[in-house]
């Protein structure tokens, strides 16, 4: 056994993954050679300090939770092995659901004429396919004006940068037979349409954020504005999305 | 309880969640991205419980995540030059440290999280499959897809880098 040797083996043998011969010959040699028993405490150093150190990342809970329910993602339900988990999948649910509801879930009665959710996700849908802006900018300051002699109202445009939702641009929409806009952000990669119209009647202000076709609905009213996020995203991303607009009660 | 996929949905991925994220984290840099890629090997992992192959749940959900995170780091490069890391690595938030929270331990744990993610990801990923999830050659071979030979040689090249890395550090500090 040469000096070469031990250095190409040290990591192996230390790992404990060389046979008890080959082990042997290593201890052997090391034992009676001053660099290789420097080499190997130094490398046995090494390997503790790392392992002591520890340097791990703490799962983040809305993702364990998001994977605990996973059994319930309707789309994945086609599958068979599916279709045992639906009981359990309900028991783990329920609990995130019951939380959900007291949070978020208010009964409100659709206004007048606003669009329903089929509407707004088929505009979302539309607009995936292009184009998703009429007016591209990352700035508030160049849309905010773009909208000037459109609409008959001021949609607030907020630079939601630091939570991860970058603005993308707006564009004009129909909504309900109705003048609306369309203020478009993207949270890692995935696109939001933040639909803004006049509201058709008093809206709540509460907040609300329902699924609908898979996709995950935001809705909420303020100062006569009905406000409409949609995206693919997980529920709390557009919660947390909609909690930087939706005013707070 | 008897469906043997809801068995292996148990022990093949919720188990190893920790280990998945912790992987992930390391190999994409912030918490965003790595959660996209854990939840997508999830459901992976939930269509592929039938072709899973091997008496080794856990290097097979970890080779699952990895592709996952391999995938993202292609879309990476072909979309923009955006750095592959991002602050998050080297902030001090998010991570399990603070505990018994001392600042010598802290510092510490910083040092050797920066030398990790100093490394190349061909040598940080067998420093995190080996160091902190303690996998054997042959499952790290398994989950990175390489011969046993080459994760031995690797993983010996990543402790000589990591073992340079530290060291300068000290240097640095010293002079």
């Amino acid at each position: 056994m040469s000096c070469g040797q031990v250095r190409q083996y040290l990591d192996a043998w230390l790992d404990g993954e060389l046979d008890a011969m080959t082990s042997e010959a290593l201890a052997a040699h090391t034992r009676s050679c001053a660099h290789c028993t420097g080499l190997k405490a130094e490398r046995e150093a090494l390997i503790a300090r790392v392992r002591a150190a520890n340097p791990r990342f703490e799962v983040p809970a809305r993702l364990r939770s998001a994977v605990h329910s996973l059994r319930a993602v309707p789309g994945a339900r086609r599958l068979p092995l599916l279709r045992w988990w639906q009981a359990a999948a309900l028991a783990v649910a329920a609990s995130a659901l019951s939380v959900a509801l007291t949070l978020l879930w208010v009964g409100l009665p659709r206004p007048g004429a606003d669009p329903a959710n089929d509407e707004l996700v088929a505009r979302h849908v539309l607009s995936l396919a292009g184009p998703l802006v009429e007016v591209g900018s990352g700035d508030r300051h160049q849309i905010k004006p773009w909208f000037h002699g459109k609409i008959d109202f001021a949609p607030e445009v907020r630079d939601l940068t630091p939570l991860g939702y970058e603005l993308q641009g707006a564009r004009m929409e129909r909504l309900a037979g109705a003048t609306a806009v369309a203020v478009v952000y993207r949270i890692r990669n995935h696109p939001i349409n933040l639909f803004v119209w006049r509201a058709a009647a008093d809206g709540q202000p509460s907040l609300r954020v329902v699924r609908a076709r898979g996709f995950t609905l935001a809705r909420w009213s303020d100062q006569g504005l009905m406000f409409a996020a949609v995206s693919d995203v997980e529920p709390r991303d557009l919660e947390r999305f909609a909690q930087a607009f939706a005013p707070v009660n | 309880m008897s469906d043997p996929n809801h068995q292996h949905f148990e022990t093949a991925v919720l188990v190893h969640l920790e280990a998945a994220y912790n992987l992930a984290r390391w190999l994409l840099g912030d918490v965003a991205s790595a959660e996209d890629a854990v939840q997508s090997a999830c459901l992976k992992a939930m269509r592929g419980l039938g072709s899973m192959t091997g008496p080794n749940p856990k290097a097979w959900f970890m080779a699952v995540v990895r592709n996952c995170c391999t995938d993202q780091l292609r879309e990476r490069k072909t979309q923009s030059s955006q750095d592959e890391y991002d602050d998050d690595l080297h902030g001090h938030h998010g991570h399990a440290v603070s505990a018994e929270g001392n600042a010598v331990r802290a510092e510490e744990v910083r040092r050797v999280r920066e030398s990790i993610a100093a490394l190349p990801m061909e040598f940080r990923e067998v420093i995190v499959l080996r160091e902190l999830e303690g996998m054997s050659y042959k499952e790290i071979s398994a989950v990175v897809k390489v011969p046993i030979g080459t994760v031995m040689s690797r993983l010996s090249r990543a402790r000589e880098r990591l073992a340079e890395c530290l060291a300068d550090q000290r240097e640095r500090r010293s002079s």
